[in-house]
């Protein structure tokens, strides 16, 4: 029997399936490239990103969720300094290397959309930076987790995530009220091929692993856009972005929380 | 009128039509290619060729070569002539949904032209018998008598009038449906010229015959504006983002019926054609309306901000100069104005438009009168409306910016826009430290060479320029200063209303620039055009 998820027409069409949807819109020292046009090697002069990414923040705090009302004057601090930042290192970073160290993320879970996620990284942690990393974790009253490699910030799970990196890959731990409620390891799974066929193959960049103590969850991270009846609910803002700045979602990332099969080879 | 004087322009008058016609086919054609280089070439070469056959089988298909045979004839041309333009498009919108939909996503390019060149060889042929038809009448025949030294000279001269009356009268002032007709029309009035002079040579029955394209005129008139919206539409929609299956033609003639028509303008330069609002072009955008000019995207309803946004602000912020004095090269749609009269400081403003019926469209087409906030009836802009080559190089007037907007060069006609004599041309009318911007493509996937900024740079290189730089991630422009100090924005002195996509468009693109190979050879010139390959 050919399994329902294997293409995304079915995975959108098939109501059996609880999905999650998480779309990144997100920003990177190569953005303009990456997002606008994929084969330039171009490396935009001093002040791009934090012009575009200012924008970018100023707009989405407007329109979906005003995270600087929600944020302590630290955390927006740690916020701007990291588009400072961002703006910075793009002038020597390859922009066909750099990573991306700014998300807006949009999540969808049935047909409830949150937009309250943003997720920021840091992959060096200059001294100006490191100031207003420390501050707020202070502030969040976390001792010092080591190698910090990114924070995202869940509004509307009342959550915030610490990353850090460890032997093998990426460590979220989440927190509410100030206590640690879980700790996952995120491992991206190579040699990943879906039962079936590729049809579906075709749209995937990576498959990730996230592991808990308690529960395990897989993650197929894609740039493939959805069918025609991609849910409205994610489709109205995702035309609004589009049209506002000409963008569209880099990634997505899919979850099937009953079913997902996936052979290792 | 004597006999010998009808004949005569019964001669011209066939061979008016018969250069009218090739004329007609490669107009229609080039909507299928955008290179009207390849398509003149290529129409021109087969209708020849298919002439060339024609008059050397008329003696072995005719076998009574006289005046019933030359009527009946141009009554089957002048059927055809009618049908032309129907015929090519209805193929197109064939081959368009039930093939090229499933395959190449549009019947495009080559392949159309060539595909489509069935209908130059058809006209060919038919129009090839007609010479050695008349050959024949004028050496047999005591009353029309003319030898063929004299009938090919009146065939050169309506084959020049045909030529001149194409590209000056039918082709600017009527729509490719109505010239088919009306060309049709003249190749009936031949025919009855025919049946005039040699009356007693042609069938009762037979001269009721021009009925039947007086007849045709009269249907293909009521269905040409329904024609010509099925091809629009199905030319410029993406069927494929709609999930139309076509199935059957039924049901693609239901779906169009539910889509606004495009809107479009004949001009003796261009053709003008406006996509209706929520209309799914192939390119994807679903924009409020898409402008086209000769079949290329222009700008869209949600795009035009960040085009002229960034060429007017983006290039006064990159050279730290507004300018007092400013030239706009073409620019029609009053859009750069718009701009313009925006930054302060701004005191002249003289624009060169060739052709004046899209300043009038953008004056008072309600779509234009929005979106250049009707930037042509405050009259603070001095219009001429000239050849922009021609202007450059005539005035005595200097100034400190010139932004151009030309379309991009698929013809030897534009290519001279971009050419060294143009820019060379160009620096005599620029102040010191003056500046000017182009929209032209830095990134394309081509690999061939040269690359559209291979031959950009080695232009503007060979025109003396020195001071080049790129700018625009997604609407890509060339600015050119003849100040020293390198390029750089300084974002923190943009305006705040720029739109958000002008922001991220706000790239210089240096580093892809730097990557164009500069080469005498590949100097774009008057004398030497380069051919401007883009994806």
């Amino acid at each position: 029997m050919l399994i329902p998820y294997l293409n995304l027409r079915n995975l959108f069409l098939n109501r059996f399936f609880v999905l999650v949807i998480v779309i990144f819109i997100f920003f990177q020292p190569q953005v303009g490239k990456a997002m606008l046009i994929a084969s330039t090697h171009e490396r935009p002069g001093p002040g791009y990103y934090k012009a575009v990414l200012t924008r970018l923040y100023t707009w989405y705090n407007k329109e979906y969720f005003d995270f600087d009302k929600r944020f302590s004057s630290r955390e927006s601090k740690l916020v701007h300094s990291v588009i400072e930042d961002i703006d910075k290192t793009s002038q020597y970073l390859d922009p066909k290397t750099g990573l991306p160290r700014f998300r807006l993320a949009m999540d969808l879970v049935g047909d409830k959309v949150s937009y309250g996620n943003l997720w920021i990284s840091f992959p060096s942690v200059p001294i100006g930076l490191k100031k207003h990393v420390d501050e707020v974790l202070k502030s969040w009253k976390i001792a010092d987790i080591g190698q910090i490699y990114g924070i995202e910030w869940s509004f509307e799970n009342d959550e915030v995530s610490l990353f850090s990196l460890v032997k093998g890959g990426l460590q979220q731990d989440v927190y509410k009220n100030k206590k640690q409620i879980e700790s996952y390891a995120w491992q991206r799974l190579e040699h990943v091929q879906l039962e079936g066929n590729e049809i579906f193959a075709l749209g995937i960049q990576e498959v990730w692993e996230v592991k808990s103590e308690k529960k395990s969850r897989k993650y197929i991270g894609t740039d493939m856009f959805p069918s025609k009846e991609f849910n409205e609910v994610i489709k109205s803002p995702l035309v609004k972005i589009s049209k506002e700045f000409g963008l569209r979602p880099q990634f997505i990332l899919f979850q099937d929380r009953d079913h997902f099969r996936i052979y290792y080879q | 009128m004597p006999h010998k004087l009808l004949f005569k322009t019964i001669v011209i008058l066939v061979s008016f039509c018969g250069i009218s016609y090739q004329f007609l086919i490669n107009r229609v054609l080039i909507q299928f290619s955008q290179n009207e280089i390849l398509n003149q070439s290529v129409t021109l070469g087969f209708y020849l060729l298919a002439m060339g056959i024609g008059a050397a089988a008329a003696d072995r298909v005719f076998k009574n070569k006289n005046a019933q045979t030359v009527y009946l004839l141009e009554i089957g041309i002048s059927i055809l002539g009618m049908v032309l333009v129907p015929l090519i498009y209805s193929l197109h919108i064939f081959i368009n949904i039930f093939i090229a939909n499933k395959t190449l996503g549009l019947f495009y390019g080559p392949q159309a032209v060539f595909t489509m060149q069935i209908f130059t060889v058809i006209v060919g042929l038919i129009t090839g018998f007609e010479l050695p038809l008349l050959m024949s009448i004028g050496q047999n025949s005591v009353r029309f008598k003319a030898s063929n030294a004299s009938i090919l000279a009146f065939s050169y001269f309506g084959s020049l009038a045909g030529a001149l009356y194409s590209a000056g009268i039918f082709l600017p002032s009527l729509d490719f449906l109505s010239q088919g007709v009306l060309i049709g029309l003249m190749t009936l009035l031949a025919a009855t010229l025919v049946a005039v002079m040699a009356i007693d040579q042609i069938k009762k029955i037979y001269c009721l015959l021009v009925l039947i394209p007086i007849a045709l005129s009269s249907f293909v008139i009521q269905v040409t504006p329904k024609l010509e919206q099925l091809f629009l539409k199905n030319y410029y929609m993406n069927m494929k983002v709609f999930e139309i299956s076509p199935n059957s033609f039924e049901t693609v003639l239901k779906f169009f019926s539910t889509v606004d028509d495009v809107e479009r303008y004949m001009t003796p330069y261009q053709v003008v054609d406006i996509t209706p609002r929520d209309f799914m072009t192939r390119s994807g955008k679903n924009s409020n309306f898409i402008f086209f000019l000769n079949n290329q995207v222009q700008f869209g309803g949600d795009e035009y901000l960040r085009y002229h946004e960034t060429m007017v602000h983006g290039a006064i912020n990159l050279t730290g100069k507004i300018p007092k004095n400013v030239l706009v090269l073409g620019g029609g749609d009053g859009l750069i104005l718009t701009e313009l009269r925006r930054v302060l400081g701004v005191e002249s403003i003289i624009q060169v438009e060739l052709d004046p019926h899209i300043i009038e469209l953008a004056t008072y087409h309600p779509i234009f009168k929005a979106i250049n906030q009707s930037v042509y009836q405050d009259g603070k802009a001095k219009v001429y409306y000239q050849d922009a080559f021609s202007y450059i190089r005539k005035t005595q007037e200097k100034f400190d910016a010139v932004f151009i907007d030309f379309p991009f060069p698929t013809s030897y006609d534009l290519s001279k826009l971009y050419s060294v004599e143009f820019y060379r041309s160009l620096r005599k009318v620029l102040n010191d430290d003056a500046y000017f911007v182009f929209d032209a493509p830095v990134f394309d996937k081509t690999e061939y060479r040269p690359k559209p900024k291979d031959i950009f740079a080695s232009t503007l290189r060979a025109s003396g320029f020195q001071n080049i730089s790129a700018f625009g991630l997604a609407e890509s422009f060339y600015i050119v200063s003849l100040g020293k100090k390198s390029l750089q924005f300084d974002y923190d002195r943009l305006p705040p209303w720029m739109s958000n996509q002008t922001i991220i468009n706000l790239a210089v693109l240096n580093e892809s620039l730097d990557e164009a190979e500069v080469s005498e050879a590949y100097v774009n010139s008057i004398f030497k055009p380069q051919k401007f390959v883009f994806k």
